[in-house]
């Protein structure tokens, strides 16, 4: 399976999603205007990792900024991560990575595993 | 009524798009780290105002109506006014008077909920699948309150008939 790499931008974050390491990366900011345009490619990629995953896949969200129409996207990410759980023994891990002092997006972490119910790490990242 | 220290002003003149959004939060952001406001304020501020431009954005796009200058009509403003004790958020845009009764419902829903219950109203949008008209995902205004922690002011003043003008005012405590 392919990787998908996109480069981030001032309102798009950065992708390195690989299917062989079964490491997922989303960084940087995400405020496009757009959230369906951007989101839809790397749903449907998980979807595809989904039928054969790693025996362990983990996503490192680690985002400065996201605006509240990327925020029901991510959750889709997230819910798509579920689906990599069905396969036999397969494990999934977020890490979820935020500036220091960074409450308000520690907490946004929180819910996002309140609602999914996927395991998460937080790792406060020094400045 | 505290007085003004100082304030930062953004206009834009005619409709926003994504690039332009991102470039006035630049622009916005840079400002606060020149008059030395806190990393965690600043943060605040940054997406508060990302959440009204998506709302700006949202109101304008679109806007078009016979006889109206379009430049004008979609044409937004942002301040950020800077008091002894908080830090003042302003947007305004124009509106179809036809929006208004939802816009207001919205804003007055989201006002009437404690801090618990706006993080729990959070959660419950967030997870729902449903995408409003305008394409967001109602998830705004509760985000605005949730990182404000004050209730949402707002004015509309009718222009004539077909338009008003909307403003909206979002405080953070220094």
């Amino acid at each position: 399976m392919e990787k998908l790499i996109i480069e981030g931008t001032k309102q798009s974050p950065y992708v390195d999603f690989n299917a062989e390491t079964g490491k997922l990366e989303l960084s940087g900011r995400s405020i496009p205007e757009n959230s369906f345009e951007f989101y839809n490619p790397l749903l449907e990629w998980l979807g595809e990792y989904a039928k054969s995953p790693q025996s362990e896949t983990v996503l490192k969200v680690y985002l400065e900024y996201f605006n509240t129409s990327s925020s029901k996207y991510i959750l889709e990410v997230l819910k798509k991560l579920k689906e990599v759980l069905k396969s036999n023994g397969a494990q999934v891990k977020v890490d979820w990575c935020y500036d220091e002092d960074d409450e308000e997006m520690m907490e946004t972490g929180e819910d996002y595993e309140d609602v999914t119910g996927l395991e998460f790490d937080y790792h406060e990242i020094e400045e | 009524m505290t007085s003004t220290e100082m304030a930062i002003v953004l206009q834009h003149r005619g409709a926003i798009n994504g690039p332009i959004i991102a470039e006035l939060l630049d622009d916005l952001d840079f400002k606060c780290i020149n008059l030395d406001i806190s990393d965690v304020k600043r943060r605040k501020i940054f997406n508060i105002a990302v959440e009204m431009f998506q709302n700006l954005y949202h109101y304008t796009r679109d806007l078009k109506i016979n006889g109206y200058d379009e430049t004008e009509l979609r044409s937004i403003f942002l301040s950020l006014d800077i008091l002894e004790d908080s830090y003042i958020l302003i947007t305004s845009n124009h509106i179809k008077n036809q929006d208004i009764d939802s816009l207001r419902k919205k804003i007055d829903f989201v006002n009437k909920l404690d801090v618990k219950e706006i993080r729990a109203f959070y959660k419950k949008i967030l997870s729902n699948e449903e995408f409003s008209e305008k394409g967001g995902a109602g998830l705004g205004f509760i985000d605005m309150k949730k990182r404000s922690g004050s209730p949402l002011e707002y004015k509309i003043e009718k222009i004539d008939e077909t338009i008003s003008k909307y403003t909206l005012v979002v405080k953070v405590e220094k």
